[in-house]
């Protein structure tokens, strides 16, 4: 479809993403999906077959919590919020991930010099 | 089942999974109508881009975590529909373990009889059985006990003996307790019509009758009470029936009728000791201080007493259950290792079922294959895998149950039949109850979980990617086969073990039947005669009648001899003496019968030395006995045993002495080992027998015929009750415990045998459909039918005689078991082992030929195009 390849989400990231959107306040199933495409510029689109999967897992886990109320539509939308124990863990995550990052791009950096 | 899913909150969830991925479809069709395309445009499209709705709802069940129940409930509906399709396995499969399962449940229902049974009185927990050191309880003994103890509310005394009811003209024999004053008090146990005993009622001739009886023999009419029954030929005042599910104090028996032993004279004496003891305890006092002041007045008691209390200080208590019987070591011997018996070869016939089950599954597995593969590939877990084969295993286990618990409840209706026609009926509760029905589902489910993990995780561990690639036909092929070779291989061992058990048990009762018993049965009557009206002076001597019998029935020209004896032998009735003989200590207990003049000629046993009793041996004369050779070489050996004198009390002014020695004979039981035996004569102890005595005549053509003639014969002189049998079926009682075991080891050998050869079938049928395009290909090359004969028979036939050598060796080992039983027979008997290696080898045999003529017919164009 598009030109470029859309990027598998490397294990466990999808779980951080959806924290770190619903953070922002109440929010359903489908938003999440569209405000993860639009905040990555259309880089990461989320598959239903990931989303449902694992805002329930997220839910299950109580990391999230969710609630019926009516959408914008006014139709009654599953609006998930995140919990305390969603908020520690988003933070313990966005740490890792922080860790994660910066020694990935230093091993690709010296990679990158050793190539040249 | 919509009660579970409410339960578990499924229907609300899945409803909400519902919404929620509609929601967002809807929103996705918004969306793309908003950025211009149709309304169905856009429906399309937003399908497409979310791809498998039940699949993305699946994951989001399978996150949620299943609820156990409804993955249960799933498989079970999976289960249940694939075995209704296989309707014949099933069927099979059902079939070979309730034979299984059933032989079990129904050893179980024995041991559970044994083991639970209990005295039915109020509370049983506060009764306990004092087991008055070597031998019963006298009278006056029983006494003291229950005058000096303050351990118990009260102490009763009981004596249970066969006795002849007569009804109008017939006679029946029935059991009887003689029971002391307090009897019914003691037990708790109130009567269901009329009145039970009172203690005031003692010395009089009246009876309490059991439920059973009355309902039996007088049809439950109330009529009989207040009206007298005639028993052992004497009038008993029938004052009550008791309650509905009392069966007397004596265990593993029901009791018919209860007599105030006041009433028959028996108490009081020290010196007969006849008498059991039931104890029911203070509220508060525990067995063990019972067995201490119990112990303590024994010991006493055999102080005071030392020449009749001998051994009383071994006195012991304990509960009234079948367990703790066991416990206290009142089971014998025999009876424990023969239940050990059946416990071991019933759990060899339900192994053997299993590996038929297991044979099966693993077949079915083949078959089943493409299935499994296929879900395994469509992302099943293994362990999901387990689970469904498991849950088929446990679903035909329970299945397997049930049908066995109805075989084993037809056929305990059946043994219930037959059992009521005894003599002495017997109050093993054979029924089903709770326990029967725990341990039937727990061994069920043992056996389902044993039959299935194997086949199960052999079944999902097929490696996908091989076995998508390759023909399918190569799964489970080489393990499988070895394993499934292993099963039948285990199975036969195990027949073969189950078919020597049962062949032993079946011939050593034919040589219990033929063997010598030391007497000659064939031509012998026995005659129980009772006097019709109550005897005046009835303590004095018992023998009158019989005597007069004797006398009048020799003279006949029919009967060859004629005499009489207070004990038959082999009706498993023996009375005890003590002899104090000397140089001999400490002193004895011996087996003794009292007979009258020509009891040995009538049974055909020989004197050795000596002579008979004769005429001149009556009251006031010298005091004789005969002995058995076992008794004359035992206490006077290297000596002439004639003459020799001894007392059977100190206190004995008069010793007895011996004037003959007779051949030794079988007394009580089959099995028994010559024991010392000896023979008292009527006519000097007519007081000290409290049995009747009965006639025994010898004739000198079939006795059968002449049962007629001679009962004519006595109602012509005297108009009395009288039942006569062949002696051979009055001893035949002696030959129950052979009989029983050989009915119930041949039973499990014969469902061990059909479950291998069903076995052994199935192995060699499904190797032989394997094989059929290698039949084919050969017959095509120009193979001959006797070349696929020998393939086809090989294999299985290799498998059967492997067992075979496996099952020998398990022969040898097992049938030590049975050692203590076997009349006449080597447990490694050749003839038995060669008769079951070939019963085995032709139920095996069959089983081989069946499929390999099969594969003989094998058309080699069709079994190449097959598959």
């Amino acid at each position: 479809m598009s030109p470029t390849r859309t990027p598998d989400l490397p294990q466990g990231t999808l779980d951080m993403l959806i924290l770190k959107v619903v953070a922002a306040g109440p929010i359903h199933g489908y938003a999440v999906a569209q405000r993860i495409q639009q905040i990555s510029r259309d880089v990461l689109q989320v598959r239903q077959g990931s989303l449902y999967p694992a805002l329930h897992r997220l839910e299950n886990r109580k990391l999230l919590q969710a609630e019926w109320k009516p959408s914008d539509t006014g139709r009654e939308a599953k609006f998930y919020r995140l919990t305390r124990k969603g908020r520690t863990e988003l933070e313990a995550d966005a740490q890792t991930w922080n860790h994660v990052r910066d020694a990935i791009e230093l091993i690709m950096r010296g990679a990158k010099e050793e190539s040249l | 089942m919509s009660w579970l899913r409410r339960l578990f909150n499924r229907s609300r969830l899945e409803r909400q999974l519902d919404s929620e991925l509609q929601f967002h479809l809807e929103e996705q069709v918004r969306q793309y109508v908003s950025s211009g395309m149709t309304e169905e445009e856009a429906r399309r499209k937003a399908r497409q881009t979310f791809g498998g709705l039940d699949q993305i709802k699946e994951e989001c069940r399978y996150v949620r975590g299943l609820t156990w129940v409804e993955t249960t409930m799933k498989d079970l509906r999976y289960t249940l529909r694939s075995l209704c399709r296989a309707w014949i396995f099933t069927a099979v499969v059902v079939l070979s373990l309730a034979l299984g399962i059933g032989a079990n449940t129904a050893i179980f229902s024995i041991v559970n009889a044994l083991l639970f049974d209990t005295l039915r009185a109020q509370e049983p927990s506060r009764l306990l059985r004092i087991n008055t050191g070597t031998s019963d309880c006298s009278y006056l003994n029983y006494e003291d006990f229950r005058a000096q103890n303050t351990v118990f509310e009260g102490l009763l005394a009981y004596r249970s003996a066969s006795a002849l009811l007569q009804i109008g003209t017939e006679t029946e024999s029935i059991v009887m307790e003689a029971v002391s004053d307090n009897y019914f008090s003691v037990l708790g146990i109130r009567a269901a019509s009329g009145r039970i005993l009172a203690a005031e009622e003692y010395r009089n001739p009246v009876v309490v009758l059991s439920h059973h009886l009355w309902m039996t023999r007088f049809g439950g009419d109330h009529a009989v009470l207040e009206r007298p029954v005639t028993l052992n030929g004497r009038r008993f005042l029938v004052i009550g029936v008791t309650a509905q599910d009392f069966r007397g104090a004596r265990p593993f028996t029901v009791t018919d009728a209860y007599v105030p032993l006041g009433a028959l004279g028996e108490d009081r004496d020290r010196g007969t000791q006849s008498f059991q003891l039931v104890g029911r305890l203070n509220p508060d006092v525990s067995p063990t201080q019972a067995q201490a002041e119990m112990s303590h007045i024994a010991q006493r008691l055999e102080r005071d007493y030392p020449d009749v209390n001998q051994g009383l200080s071994r006195t012991e208590v304990y509960r009234v259950s079948g367990i703790s019987s066991f416990r206290a070591g009142r089971f014998s011997g025999p009876v424990l290792i023969f239940l050990g018996v059946l416990v071991v070869l019933a759990v060899l016939v339900l192994l053997i079922a299993c590996a038929n089950v297991a044979n099966l599954l693993l077949s079915r597995a083949v078959t089943r294959r493409r299935e499994v593969i296929l879900r395994l590939a469509i992302g099943a877990s293994r362990g999901r895998l387990v689970r469904q084969y498991l849950t088929e295993s446990l679903l035909l286990a329970f299945a397997g149950s049930a049908v066995a618990l109805l075989f084993v409840a037809v056929i305990g209706h059946a043994v219930g039949a037959v059992r009521s026609a005894l003599p002495m009926a017997s109050a093993l509760d054979f029924g089903l109850d709770g326990r029967v029905f725990a341990f039937t589902l727990l061994i069920g489910t043992g056996a389902g979980i044993l039959f299935g993990v194997i086949p199960a995780l052999r079944l999902s561990r097929p490696d996908l990617n091989t076995n998508l690639k390759k023909a399918p036909d190569s799964l489970l092929r080489l393990g499988g086969m070895s394993f499934r070779n292993t099963l039948v291989v285990a199975q036969v061992a195990l027949s073969l073990v189950l078919i020597v058990c049962a062949g032993l048990s079946v011939r050593s009762l034919r040589n219990a039947q033929t063997l010598n018993l030391g007497f000659d049965a064939e031509k012998v009557l026995i005659v129980r005669v009772r006097q019709s009206t109550e005897d005046p002076n009835n303590t004095g001597r018992v023998n009158v009648l019989p005597e007069q019998l004797v006398e009048r029935l020799s003279n006949l020209p029919e009967i060859e001899a004629a005499s009489s004896a207070s004990i038959v032998p082999l009706t498993l009735d023996s009375t005890r003496m003590p002899a104090l003989i000397q140089g001999v200590d400490p002193s004895p207990m011996i087996e003794r019968n009292t007979v009258a003049h020509n009891y040995f000629r009538t049974l055909g046993i020989p004197i050795l030395r000596g002579r008979d009793f004769a005429p001149e041996d009556r009251e006031g004369a010298p005091k004789v006995v005969i002995i058995n050779q076992t008794m004359a070489e035992r206490f006077w050996p290297g000596r002439d045993p004639i003459g020799q004198q001894f007392r059977a009390k100190p206190s004995d002014t008069l010793a007895s002495q011996v004037v003959g020695v007779v051949r030794d004979s079988k007394y009580t039981t089959i099995g028994e080992d010559p024991k010392p035996f000896l023979y008292l004569p009527f006519s000097q102890n007519s007081q000290s027998t409290d049995r009747q005595p009965k006639v025994m005549l010898r004739l000198k053509t079939d006795p059968l015929m002449q049962i007629a003639s001679v009962r004519e014969n006595i109602q012509a002189f005297e108009k009395v009750p009288v039942s006569i049998e062949p002696m051979s079926e009055a001893a035949s009682i002696a030959l129950m415990p052979a009989r029983f075991s050989a009915i119930l080891l041949g039973t499990l050998g014969l469902i061990g045998l059909v479950l291998a050869a069903v076995g052994v079938y199935g192995v060699v049928a499904y190797s032989v459909t394997q094989r059929t395009r290698e039949f084919g290909v050969r017959i095509a090359l120009g193979a001959e039918r006797s070349d696929i004969w020998k393939a086809a028979l090989s294999s299985g036939l290799g498998l059967t005689f492997i067992g075979l050598a496996f099952g020998l060796l398990g022969a040898a080992a097992a049938s030590r078991l049975l050692a203590g039983s076997l009349v006449g027979l080597s447990t490694v008997d050749p003839a038995t082992y060669i008769g079951a290696c070939l019963v085995v080898l032709a139920a095996a045999s069959v089983a081989n030929v069946v499929p390999a003529h099969r594969a003989t017919r094998v058309d080699p164009t069709e079994s190449l195009r097959h598959e």
